[in-house]
């Protein structure tokens, strides 16, 4: 530490190969600790809260997808079930069960997503590209059910747009049993390997007091000690009748809350999503996948709801407010990364400006849904 | 400077030249191609598979290709300084190498030539941190000396351990110290010698920057982007600069270690009795450069598994395990020495 | 099969009404529910805003301490302010809207931040009010989300002209 020195002032943004994603950090170092930490977003803004108010009912779903570009399906659930919620439309079980194993399958994408940032940050080549290569087996699978790897554009207000696929199910089981297979690989070449240890354990602890301060959910919260699923909490879409647990952190190797607790939470949550899924196949609910008679809305009747469910990030809301016309009047998401965001300037007070990145990494911030 | 092969001055350099136009500035292009497909094939990935067969002209194609890229700003007085520095490197580490009995410079102090290299090495990505104006170069830069200062002590102390049994620091002297077969390289005569080889090779990767103990030389790193402004010519400059270090830090890895030139002496003879000095000069070269190869690719392949340390950490890791065990080394193959020897 | 509802216990109705008359005896608050099933909603008056958010944080037995969703809409003219609280504890849920009344189409309005009491609020405030124009007062001063925009994104009739 330089006394009488001033601190540098570093702007690291909207593009910097150690940012996830666009957005401006105003460091002040000293010398090579960060002091303090200004974020500023903004910068993948779409205005699609105003293109949603200007289109038809259906229209305005496709929208919903770009909140988070890699687990598209979230965004379009929490819309469609907000709109379900409003007219009291009911969805049939079939429905139901494709929407549930595309969540699933979803959250397991996203978390792989997330390894593969980590892996760039520590540049850990190999891991990488097999993570990838694993992704490419579930995008592959969306493509072969709704003709699209990343927007899916496939839910329906009543139900889902399609019925299943022939050979969609027993592919989806392959992917159960790959899952365990590929995570003992990854903990053994990546996630307990002794330089990742040194680099992750310790590091960025989230301290229980912010996660409550800063309405942080999801597995960031789960890591530092917090047991919140809304998937557990509220009883929606079917996951009340599924055995699965909750990963929690445990900090037994560093502390609590620390970037490699929220590496590991991930990890078992894949391996969960993987549980849900198998359970959901052995009983496959038989009849319509579709409400008939709600496909293409002409209105909904004039209301209000607000939704939340357990997304890969966190928790994702969705108030939408009709009025009784052919658009909608108001939505407006309620995205999990924003309490991330707003509890980065804290961790990283003191942080070694090379270790950034990776704490970056590890807060799995989508910045498609803070700005929207 | 070519003593003993007696064909004639204009012969000597020629063999010379050839030796280093097709083998030793080419290696390069091999150890790209090698590094990458190797990467590749690690990563479930194909690499290079479409310039000529099998991938194997993608290195010319690389450097045509990295020529013809002009850079966005001019070569200004300060990208002299240290484009001088990385030439300077290349030659220190190019100009002087061991490259068989017959083929090198030999003085006592002659192996410590390739320290020489890698602190300018060092000096030259000092300055093109610091020319960077930007944050993130003048870290890195800063990194990069530190980090070299700490790779430094241990590798050199490892080095002085191979003098303990070779009696004297002379290319000739080390080279017939160790014979052709592996009981006799110095990395195996005692176990002293061999945690002084394992010192001097990691420490060799701190000091030159090479994956997985990069530190702060990684381009895109946040704060070591002492390259990661650099492109085209400049950018070649800086990378061939690093490769011929690596090439020389493996050249005498090997020379020092494993067992240098030497081949079995019943060959030798035979090739001496046939007045055939030129071709065991060459064959010895062969071997030498084939152990280097080795060398390098052993060091890749294990960087590309692994993820990299953070700078202070592989700092602490030089300063705390290698150099300890380096001293260790030093006083135990001192005490070897003197107990087996007497 | 239908959708299943879980029902919350819900805070009772008269006791709310009479804790908040306790604090605040002479603003008028209305309740009715959210939606079609959903929790109850206060409809309170702007001036009262604050306090009323003090008390439920620090209320005992409502502990509402999570300001989940922070939420603007434009109803004919009249923004409506929706808050959306949850207890970590009790999971309890309760939500407080404020109408607002913008004197003219461009014209900021005025309200209370709740920061102070919440300060997950903070990224949420900041962008509605940038978005509808609405000055929280207390809020401090940050980047602006759209810096090159002027006027109110999310008003209606912000943007000249129609998406047909």
């Amino acid at each position: 530490m330089i006394e009488g020195l001033e601190w540098i002032d570093w702007k690291l943004g909207p593009y910097h190969a150690c940012l996830p994603a666009p957005m401006v950090l105003r460091l002040k170092l000293n010398v090579d600790t960060i002091v303090q930490c200004e974020v500023e977003t903004g910068f993948l803004y779409k205005g699609i809260e105003k293109i949603m108010e200007t289109r038809s009912w259906q229209a305005a779903m496709v929208y919903a997808d770009h909140l988070d570009p890699e687990a598209a399906i979230f965004g379009e659930l929490v819309f469609c079930m907000a709109v379900e919620e409003v007219m009291g439309l009911c969805v049939p079980a079939r429905a139901q069960f494709v929407r549930m194993i595309l969540a699933e399958l979803s959250r397991i994408v996203s978390h792989l997503a997330f390894l593969v940032r980590i892996a760039k940050t520590v540049h850990s080549e190999v891991i990488l590209h097999y993570l990838l290569r694993d992704r490419e087996k579930i995008l592959d699978l969306f493509e072969l059910l709704t003709g699209a790897r990343f927007s899916l554009n496939f839910l329906r207000f009543g139900g889902v747009c399609t019925d299943m696929t022939e050979g969609f199910l027993e592919r989806v089981l392959e992917i159960c049993d790959n899952v365990h297979i590929r995570m003992r690989e990854y903990n053994d070449l990546f996630i307990f390997n002794d330089r990742f240890l040194n680099r992750t354990l310790c590091l960025g602890v989230l301290k229980p007091e912010w996660v409550l301060g800063c309405g942080v959910t999801g597995p960031n919260a789960r890591a530092s000690g917090f047991s919140w699923d809304v998937r557990k909490q509220n009883a929606l879409m079917g996951y009340e009748m599924l055995d699965f647990a909750i990963p929690v952190g445990t900090g037994i190797r560093g502390f609590l809350g620390d970037v490699h607790d929220r590496v590991v939470v991930r990890l078992e949550e894949m391996a969960q999503s993987a549980e849900i899924l198998k359970q959901l196949i052995e009983t496959v609910p038989s009849g319509e996948y579709l409400q008939e008679g709600y496909a293409h809305l002409k209105s909904v009747p004039a209301g209000e709801a607000y939704v939340r469910i357990e997304s890969a990030r966190g928790v994702l809301g969705c108030h939408l407010v009709s009025d009784g016309s052919s658009s909608p009047l108001r939505v407006h998401f309620r995205p999990p990364s924003v309490g991330h965001l707003m509890v980065l300037p804290a961790l990283c007070e003191g942080l070694s400006s090379e270790d950034l990145p990776l704490v970056l990494a590890s807060l799995d911030i989508g910045i498609a849904e803070v700005d929207r | 400077m070519i003593a003993g092969l007696g064909t004639g001055f204009l012969s000597n350099i020629l063999i010379l030249f050839f030796i280093y136009s097709l083998v030793l500035l080419p290696s390069a292009a091999l150890i790209s191609y090698c590094d990458r497909k190797l990467s590749a094939r690690l990563q479930a990935r194909v690499g290079p598979h479409r310039t000529g067969f099998l991938g194997m002209l993608q290195p010319f194609a690389d450097l045509l290709k990295l020529l013809q890229k002009r850079s966005a700003w001019d070569w200004s007085w300060e990208d002299s300084v240290w484009g001088s520095f990385q030439a300077m490197a290349v030659y220190a580490s190019l100009a002087a190498l061991p490259l068989g009995s017959a083929l090198l410079m030999d003085t006592e102090m002659s192996s410590f030539l390739p320290f020489f290299s890698a602190l300018v090495l060092a000096l030259g990505s000092l300055l093109l941190g610091l020319n960077q104006a930007t944050i993130a170069g003048w870290l890195g830069g800063i990194r990069v000396v530190g980090q070299v200062f700490s790779g430094v002590f241990p590798a050199f102390i490892a080095f002085l351990c191979v003098g303990i049994h070779t009696g004297g620091f002379r290319w000739k002297l080390l080279a017939s110290a160790q014979g052709f077969y592996p009981w006799s390289w110095t990395c195996l005569t005692s176990p002293f010698q061999l945690i002084a080889f394992l010192v001097f090779i990691i420490s060799g990767l701190i000091i030159l920057g090479l994956p997985p103990l990069e530190g702060s030389q990684f381009p895109s790193e946040i704060d070591g982007g002492v390259v990661s402004h650099l492109s085209g010519r400049r950018w070649l400059l800086f990378q061939l600069s690093k490769f011929y270090g690596f090439l020389s830090w493996s050249m005498v890895t090997v020379v020092l270690f494993l067992g240098a030139w030497s081949l079995p002496d019943a060959l030798v003879q035979v090739l001496e009795a046939m007045e055939a000095k030129i071709l065991v000069s060459l064959m010895e070269f062969f071997w030498l450069m084939s152990k280097t190869f080795v060398v390098m690719l052993a060091v890749i392949w294990i960087a590309s598994a692994n993820p990299r340390s953070r700078v202070d950490q592989m700092t602490d890791f030089a300063w705390r395990v290698l150099s300890p065990f380096a001293l260790v080394a030093l006083m135990g193959a001192a005490l070897w020495e003197s107990w087996v020897v007497f | 099969m239908e959708l299943l509802r879980f029902r919350k216990r819900f805070v009772d109705k008269h006791q709310l009404l009479s804790k908040i008359h306790e604090i605040l005896p002479t603003s008028a608050v209305e309740i009715r529910r959210f939606g079609r099933e959903g929790p109850l909603s206060l409809w309170i008056e702007v001036q009262s805003l604050l306090r009323l958010c003090t008390f439920l944080k620090q209320d005992s037995e409502l502990q509402l301490d999570l300001l989940e969703h922070l939420s603007v809409a434009e109803f004919e003219k009249v923004l409506v302010g929706t808050y959306f609280l949850r207890s970590y504890q009790t999971q309890e849920q309760l939500i407080l809207r404020i109408s607002l009344i913008p004197a003219a189409s461009e014209a900021w309005v005025e309200v209370d931040s709740v920061v102070s009491v919440w300060p997950m609020a903070e990224p949420m405030e900041r962008e509605m009010q940038e978005m509808f124009g609405i000055r929280f007062l207390g809020l401090p001063v940050g980047p602006r989300f759209l810096p090159e925009y002027q006027g109110f994104v999310l008003r209606k009739g912000a943007l000249p002209g129609a998406f047909t």
